[in-house]
């Protein structure tokens, strides 16, 4: 009973929590959120789904390698930090730049998020790395 | 420009190109080598030889400007030129005879080696380490920049070290190896203080910077340092008293190795360094002491040593020593003629010194043997051999007619002239005979105990090959050729003196005098010393079973590698009763640990602070934040009283840190509060899960005691905390400051309003990114914990 009626509400729930994580990370630089929180959230929205269905589920539904995702998430933020070196300037400069998109008002864009998609993509990779490696010694579903 | 100015400014550009190439040309060949390997594995020895071939065609064509004393220099202002820091290098005399040294030698090793090894060799590793060694040697040589010596310097030891251990399955490899690897590898950090030193003092790490700044650096108090730590350097890699006794197990590697790392270029890489640092040192007393008892002392012990050795491996090792002993102390005396008999000693020495290690490998691998007791009279089917072993061993014991002898009349020219400078050293001509004499009785007995006397069965050897015969000229080829140089350097050293010792050795006096290296000139004193040991060697030789006796009675209990050996098993084990005690795998001894220091410093800097840092203003808490505080504290207490049910400590545990996102909230800290809540919640679904494995039952409980004292620390730690959040808000402290800077200069300067934000991917970047990958590592480290539980089959 209980689980029906969780998996029931994962399956609604997720898809928001998806779209809110990625809100939450590109208001990072003007309103509350960020890459950490971002990255929770999206986390915490997976371990949702763990528990709601199986840990086999789930490994096929989001054919993520979390030691990848890890190393991708590092090697962004470093990226971004090393490309500021290719424009001659220090090591994790970042620049900016106000895009008006006419009708939609404008937009300010900075050269920060694709740090904070690397942050985003280490939080995500690790929770998720440690909470799979510790929940698959014994089935999610009783 | 003219048109001769312009082609003279191409032909210094090539020139320095060139001298660019000689340099990275054997690094390029190693790395290729492997890749090679693949189709010719068995006749990569050639290709070895060709590229060290090419190397010394280079340096040959580079000899123009060397011989007219103007050098060629190359430099990339790169990577921090305020720090001196570039790569620079220069060919003057002394780097280019060296270079040419190394890659003549080299070429000669390779074709050797070619033939030397077996079917079933490594061939491939092996001649792309030796190449990697050669550039390496080259680096050392033709280096301006001291701290490019010095990485050079280390990657001599590094492929010293992989050399030796080539037979890596055997022990006494391994041994010599580290052996080697340790002693070396201290003499670079020394030589590496040197320099930074140096540089402190002169500001330049220059080589000819600091030959014209020599004056300042003398007359620095940080002098003596500086000169022991190059002295330091020099002494470990050239095997002197007392660093000599890493030489001698170095012999575990093969004989093409030890005949050219180990005798004709890497020992003599530190008193290169001795020639090449002289205009500095020379006119200091403290290096004429030093350096030449240094070299007195060795030059004896190690002849010494050397007659008592049967292995004839071991007995060229100390030889070798003894001869690098006596070029130390002619660099000692810092006058014209010693650094003259110095030099061409070097060379002569390489010379011999390579033929007869090339010669004992021949005799190895054709009778499976290098034990002297087990020889005899190998000259009957080994002619064309036993030949070039004697001209080898003649040269080296100093005979007239071959090389040895011109630069031993040298040497004692040098002692009978600073014989004339006081009482004490009247005394050393006389000590070098000595060594003479014994120099004379090693040779010898290499070339006489082994070619003469009865031929006797060698049943004994466990591959018997009970005769032996003359190898091809693959092996013979590059031992005759040493000993052809060997006798015609003795007796027309004509071309040699011009051509490669009067650059040299102008380039390490740093001015030009006028010198003749002749045969014979006329009765002297000198060739009355050389008489005497000539005839003195032959008359010990012939007693030579006295003479064992004698050193058998004056036998240490314990040498030099007892002391090594307990030293380094000393700190084996000092360093693992450390991690024993550090890292024993209890968590509540990490967490003291992290803790008391923690309290050491937070106590240590509020006894440094003037003032009281204490808050100036109080605000006054709202009622819906009192109760938040109330049920805060409840809650923590809960947890503490809770311990022994741990579902339940979990679960307010949890609940403690949502009251704290809560109270984040109630002071307006969004981001803080929101990550609070994420954070606290994903931990506890990790927490619940953890819990689920551990066992039902506690294993171990922590004693009364443990607890009290687990309480005080606690305590402690919280009253620091406390201490530390109301400093914070103090007037003295910065932090007001801080946030003003932020509010005005954050949306101009980074173009976001989110100033918390703004501080983790902006303004502390490089923290975060530190952050992150802290998290990474713990994650992976408890990821790898997790599965090896696993695959042990853990506890269900």
């Amino acid at each position: 009973m209980i689980s029906l009626i969780l998996a029931t509400l994962v399956r609604l729930i997720f898809p928001v929590l998806m779209i809110f994580s990625l809100h939450l990370l590109l208001r990072g630089h003007n309103d509350p959120g960020g890459g950490f929180i971002a990255g929770l959230v999206t986390a915490a929205a997976i371990v949702l789904q763990y528990v709601a269905r199986s840990s086999e589920y789930v490994r096929n539904a989001i054919p993520v390698n979390y030691r990848v995702l890890l190393a991708v998430g590092l090697a962004l933020a470093g990226g971004t930090g090393t490309a500021a070196l290719v424009f001659g300037h220090e090591f994790l400069t970042h620049s900016f730049l106000d895009v008006s998109l006419g009708w939609f008002g404008h937009v300010e864009m900075s050269s920060a998020i694709g740090f904070d998609l690397g942050v985003y993509c280490v939080v995500v990779g690790a929770t998720l790395m440690l909470i799979s490696a510790v929940g698959e010694e014994q089935k999610w579903s009783p | 420009m003219s048109a001769r100015e312009e082609k003279h400014n191409l032909k210094d550009f090539f020139d320095a190109m060139l001298l660019l190439l000689i340099v990275l040309l054997p690094f390029v060949a190693a790395a290729l080598t492997p890749w090679l390997a693949r189709w010719c594995e068995r006749r990569i020895g050639w290709w070895a030889a060709a590229v060290s071939g090419a190397a010394s065609g280079m340096l040959l064509s580079l000899s123009a400007p060397i011989q007219s004393g103007q050098g060629v220099a190359w430099r990339m202002e790169w990577p921090a030129v305020e720090l001196g820091l570039r790569l620079s290098l220069f060919a003057d005399g002394w780097g280019w005879t060296f270079a040419l040294l190394v890659t003549c030698i080299g070429t000669l090793i390779c074709v050797y080696a070619q033939y030397y090894l077996g079917a079933r060799e490594a061939r491939a590793r092996f001649f792309s380490h030796l190449l990697m060694f050669e550039g390496a040697m080259l680096g050392i040589v033709l280096s301006e920049n001291l701290i490019v010596l010095v990485i050079f310097w280390e990657l001599t030891s590094i492929s010293s070290f992989l050399l030796i251990g080539f037979w890596h399955e055997e022990e006494k490899a391994r041994y010599g190896a580290y052996k080697a690897l340790l002693i070396t590898a201290l003499g670079g950090l020394a030589l590496l203080a040197a320099a930074v030193l140096l540089y402190l003092v002169a500001g330049t790490f220059e080589i000819r910077e600091l030959f014209a700044l020599r004056a300042e650096i003398l007359s620095h108090p940080w002098f003596t340092i500086i000169l022991a730590l190059v002295l330091l350097g020099a002494f470990t890699k050239s095997a002197q008293f007392p660093f000599h006794f890493w030489l001698p197990d170095a012999m575990s590697a093969p004989t093409p190795v030890s005949a050219y790392l180990h005798s004709a270029t890497m020992v003599k890489a530190g008193v290169f360094l001795l020639g090449r640092l002289q205009p500095i040192f020379r006119e200091s007393n403290w290096w004429l002491w030093t350096v030449s008892l240094v070299g007195l002392t060795t030059m004896l012990l190690g002849a010494w040593a050397a007659v008592r050795k049967h292995d004839l491996k071991a007995l060229l090792a100390y030889s070798t020593v003894s001869q690098l002993g006596l070029i130390t102390m002619l660099y000692g005396f810092g006058t014209e003629l010693g650094s003259l008999a110095a030099s061409f000693h070097i060379f002569n020495h390489a010379m011999f010194k390579a033929g007869l290690f090339l010669v004992i490998g021949i005799v190895d691998h054709e009778t499976g043997t290098r034990d002297l007791r087990l020889l005899s009279g190998l000259g009957r089917w080994m002619p064309r051999t036993a030949v070039l072993c004697g001209a080898c061993a003649l040269a080296s014991a100093g005979v007239p007619l071959f090389n040895g002898f011109l630069s031993k009349e040298l040497f004692y020219e040098e002692l009978v002239a600073r014989g004339a400078h006081g009482a004490v050293w009247a005394v050393w001509p006389w000590l070098a005979v000595g060594g003479g004499v014994l120099t004379f009785v090693y040779s010898i007995q290499i070339f006489h105990g082994v070619f003469f006397g009865p031929p006797k069965e060698l049943k004994k050897i466990p591959e018997p090959r009970p005769r032996g015969h003359d190898p091809s000229w693959g092996l013979l080829g590059p031992v005759a050729l040493l000993a052809i140089l060997c006798v015609k350097v003795g007796l027309w050293p004509g071309m040699v003196e011009h051509a490669l010792m009067r650059p040299a050795v102008w380039a390490i006096w740093q001015g030009q005098f006028d010198f003749h290296i002749v045969l014979l000139h006329g009765w002297s004193t000198p060739l009355l010393l050389s008489i005497l040991t000539l005839v003195g060697g032959l008359v010990v030789y012939s007693q030579r079973h006295h003479l064992t006796a004698v050193q058998k009675r004056l036998e240490f209990s314990f040498t030099a590698t007892t002391i090594y050996d307990s030293c380094v098993s000393g700190l084996v084990h000092g360093a693992q009763r450390l991690t024993d005690a550090l890292q024993n795998g209890k968590l509540r001894s990490y967490f003291w640990i992290v803790t008391l220091f923690l309290l050491g410093v937070i106590g240590w800097n509020y006894g440094q602070t003037t003032g009281r840092p204490w808050p100036s203003q109080w605000t006054e808490a709202g009622i819906g934040e009192t109760i938040l505080i109330i049920l805060l504290v409840t809650a923590s207490v809960g947890v503490v009283l809770l311990q022994n049910l741990r579902l339940p400590a979990v679960i307010v545990l949890g609940g403690v840190g949502y009251l704290i996102s809560v109270l984040f909230l109630v002071l307006s800290a969004p981001d803080l509060a929101l990550t609070q809540l994420l954070v606290e919640s994903v931990v506890m679904i990790l927490f619940l899960l953890v819990l689920w494995y551990l066992p039902k039952e506690k294993t171990r409980v922590s004693t009364l005691g443990q607890k009290r004292s687990d309480a005080i620390l606690a305590i402690l730690f919280g009253a620091a905390m406390t201490l530390v959040v109301l400093g914070v808000f103090s007037a003295e402290s910065p932090a007001p400051r801080l946030t003003d800077y932020y509010a005005t200069h954050t949306l101009e300067k980074t173009g976001g309003r989110n100033m918390v934000n703004v501080i983790l991917v902006d303004y502390r970047g490089l923290d975060t990114l530190g952050e992150i990958t802290v998290l990474a590592i713990a994650a992976l480290g408890g990821y790898a914990l997790v599965r090896i539980r696993r695959a042990q089959g853990g506890q269900r």
